[in-house]
C-alpha cells in the first residue's frame, strides 16, 4: 500500500497517474461510495483511493470520533490483506488539510482532528508514503 | 535560472531569499564585473501598514539593493533588467491577487506570464529568486474565489518547480531542498 499526501492542487494525482497508469480509481469527489472499494477494483489493475475527507465529513455527524478512527484502521487491514491476495497496489490519495488556523466551525475542526489520525495510520499501514508539493514529490517512507 | 522558496507564513522565506541572492553576488565579486542585486516588490503601497512595513523592509536591506516597485508586470521589469542581475521577486503571491482581482487577468493570460518570466530568465541568463507562500494545506475555502486562486497559485507553482534549478521549502528558517 501506497500513501500520497500532500495540499490542495499540489500535483498528487498526476503523481499517482505517472507511476500506476493501469489502476481503477474510487473517488468520492466522483459520488463513489468508499465501501464499493472491492467492486470498483477491477482484476489486474492497482486501485487507487481519493477524497477521504469527504467520506470522513460525513460520518462525524453520525459516528463517534474513535470509533470512525477504528473503521478505516480495519478499512486498511482489509485493503492490505486484498492487496496481497491479488498481487496488486493499493494507492491511498490523502489531502492535508492540518497546517490552517484552527476552523471556527466544529465540524471542521473535528474532521481536522479525524481525518489527521487517520493519515497517521495510514501512514502506518502503508509501505510507502510520498508528501506532493507544488508538483514535486519527496518519498517519506 | 530560477530559485524558487516557498513555506509558511513568517518561516523565514524572504530571509533565506536575500541571503542567497547577496551570496550569489558575493560569487561574482571575484569576476571583473559584478551582478546587479534587484529587489522586485509586488505589494501595492495601499495603506499606511504596507508603506510602513515597506520603509522598514528597505531600511533593512543594505545599500547594495535596488528596489523595483511592479505590482503587475514584472515581464517588463525582467526584459528592462541588465543581463546576468540577480533578481529577488518578493512575492509571488501577492503578485498573482494583484494580477487576479485587480487586473481581472484569465489563468491562461497568466500561466502564459509565467512562461515569458522563465523565458526572460534564460534569454538574459538572469538569476531569479521568487519567493511563494504554501497556502494550500488547510480545509478547503467554502468560497469558489479563495479555491480559484490556490488553484491558479499551484498551477504556477508548478511551472516553476519544473523550471527552477532549485526548489527551496523554508521550514522555521530552515531550508529543505527539494531541487538543487
Amino acid at each position: 500500500m501506497q500513501l500520497y499526501i500532500g495540499g490542495s492542487y499540489a500535483g498528487k494525482r498526476k503523481a499517482v497517474n505517472k507511476r500506476y497508469e493501469n489502476a481503477s480509481w474510487l473517488s468520492s469527489y466522483n459520488g463513489n461510495l468508499l465501501l464499493d472499494w472491492k467492486s470498483t477494483w477491477l482484476k489486474n489493475t492497482h486501485l487507487v483511493i481519493e477524497g477521504w475527507e469527504y467520506w470522513i465529513k460525513e460520518s462525524i455527524h453520525s459516528t463517534e470520533i474513535d470509533k470512525i478512527r477504528q473503521q478505516y484502521k480495519l478499512l486498511f487491514q482489509e485493503l492490505l490483506e486484498e492487496e496481497a491476495k491479488r498481487e496488486e497496489t493499493v494507492i491511498l490519495i490523502m489531502l492535508e488539510i492540518g497546517k490552517g488556523i484552527v476552523p471556527i466551525n466544529e465540524t471542521d475542526r473535528k474532521l481536522r482532528d479525524v481525518a489527521g489520525w487517520i493519515q497517521q495510520d495510514a501512514a502506518e499501514a502503508a509501505k510507502e508514503v510520498f508528501y506532493v508539493w507544488h508538483g514535486l514529490e519527496k518519498r517519506l517512507k | 535560472m530560477i530559485v524558487f522558496i516557498s513555506g509558511g507564513a513568517r518561516s523565514g522565506k524572504s530571509g533565506l531569499a536575500e541571503k542567497l541572492a547577496l551570496s550569489s553576488c558575493e560569487n561574482e565579486k571575484g569576476n571583473s564585473t559584478m551582478s546587479k542585486l534587484v529587489y522586485l516588490a509586488t505589494s501595492k503601497r495601499s495603506d499606511k501598514e504596507m508603506e510602513d512595513r515597506i520603509t522598514r523592509h528597505q531600511k533593512e536591506r543594505s545599500a547594495t539593493w535596488e528596489t523595483l516597485e511592479e505590482p503587475v508586470d514584472i515581464v517588463s521589469v525582467l526584459k528592462q533588467a541588465e543581463t546576468d542581475s540577480v533578481i529577488l521577486l518578493d512575492c509571488l503571491t501577492i503578485w498573482l491577487s494583484n494580477v487576479m482581482f485587480y487586473e481581472n487577468y484569465h489563468e491562461e493570460v497568466i500561466k502564459t506570464i509565467i512562461s515569458d518570466v522563465i523565458k526572460q530568465v534564460k534569454l538574459k541568463n538572469i538569476r531569479l529568486l521568487i519567493v511563494s507562500n504554501d497556502v494550500n494545506e488547510e480545509i478547503p475555502h467554502e468560497s469558489d474565489v479563495v479555491n480559484r486562486y490556490i488553484y491558479t497559485l499551484e498551477k504556477i507553482h508548478h511551472q516553476l518547480t519544473a523550471e527552477a534549478r532549485e526548489v527551496i521549502q523554508v521550514i522555521a528558517g530552515i531550508p529543505v531542498y527539494w531541487k538543487g
